[in-house]
């Protein structure tokens, strides 16, 4: 199901039948190459929208994307169905991102996150209920996403999985090995920079 | 968890939870999606299959070498147990404290035997060997007999 936003396509994703996820997981674990191709499909837009925004060059991003799912196949032997696919996928991305990142000796700076002073709502609609009200257009797509790449890797990776991915906290805690509570606190975190950088582009455009 | 970070995590509930927030995460989740071209899809199966094909080959190779290695292991055990000779124990007498005290006591005897000639005893020979003064200085048999 697809859903115009602007000028951007948004997809909603249906969650995947569980018995047929676990006889896929199954078959990958045999190495079953054509199995593994479907779980590709399944996921690779999910886990490039996460690297895409981890990683800075969108090449870069299509490169470590390709390795999360060869460091998958590979070791798909060794998935112990403790968590989800998804989850495992999401946290071999992480760790990929976070190696890139080291290696590009690109050091992440911490910004002032939060005023504590500044609680004003951000009034922004949600134009999937509203759309009439508001247009989210291209221009605040690329403020959103320039203030997601503004932050650093930890708090941008828990917004995205939480926020853009839906996945649970206790799912996020397992992905980045963090406990519940720092994922929590970071995604407050990440939401109030957010916020912040759209209340002064919207300040700007007032 | 104690009462204090109780307290703290519900307060980040309950800030998360908050309408501000909800409104930046409903912002987040209208980000479109960014999806990957078939160039990328076609290449990932490329590497897959390489993938695939380095794993085979290297299970291939460790399906004839791991025997192999077994077999030249057990042959070279086989080779040392059977033909390499067996060293004989270096001394029957375990060289142990009382054990081997007695044993060198007994062929110093032997020797001592040997090396004495006939009417002189081990005793005799030992006696000359280490000449005694009588140490409490008293008059023997042999001394009243030489008067």
């Amino acid at each position: 199901m697809e859903i115009c936003i602007g000028a951007s396509r948004v997809s909603v994703r249906e969650p995947r039948d569980q018995a047929s996820e676990a006889s896929l997981i199954e078959r990958c674990r045999r190495q079953d190459f054509e199995a593994f191709g479907q779980l590709v499909d399944a996921y690779q837009n999910r886990v490039f929208g996460f690297v895409r925004r981890m990683v800075v060059n969108a090449e870069e991003a299509a490169d470590v994307t390709q390795d999360v799912f060869i460091r998958a196949f590979q070791n798909f032997q060794r998935f112990d169905g403790r968590c989800s696919v998804r989850t495992w996928l999401f946290r071999i991305a992480y760790h990929l991102c976070v190696d890139r990142a080291r290696k590009n000796v690109r050091s992440p700076q911490e910004v002032a996150l939060y005023d504590p002073s500044d609680g004003e709502a951000v009034d922004v609609a949600d134009c999937r209920w509203q759309p009439e009200q508001l247009v989210i257009d291209d221009e605040l797509m690329g403020v959103v996403e320039s203030g997601i790449a503004s932050m650093s890797e930890k708090l941008r990776s828990v917004l995205i999985l939480h926020d853009r991915e839906d996945m649970a906290y206790e799912e996020i805690s397992q992905a980045l090995g963090v406990p519940v509570g720092t994922v929590k606190s970071r995604l407050f975190l990440a939401r109030a920079h957010l916020q912040d950088v759209v209340k002064r582009y919207l300040e700007a455009e007032a | 968890m104690n009462g204090r970070d109780l307290d703290r995590m519900n307060s980040v509930d309950d800030m998360i939870e908050s309408p501000e927030q909800h409104s930046v995460r409903k912002l987040v989740q209208a980000l479109p999606e960014e999806s990957l071209s078939l160039a990328w899809r076609s290449s990932l199966n490329e590497k897959l299959l390489e993938t695939a094909a380095a794993k085979k080959r290297r299970n291939r190779l460790n399906w004839i070498l791991r025997p192999a290695l077994g077999l030249g292991l057990a042959s070279v055990l086989a080779v040392i147990v059977l033909f390499h000779p067996s060293q004989a124990p270096k001394s029957s007498t375990p060289d142990r404290g009382i054990e081997s005290a007695i044993v060198s006591d007994h062929r110093a005897s032997v020797l001592l035997g040997e090396v004495s000639s006939a009417g002189l005893n081990v005793n005799e020979v030992a006696s000359e060997a280490n000449p005694q003064e009588p140490d409490d200085g008293l008059w023997t048999d042999s001394d009243v007999q030489g008067l």
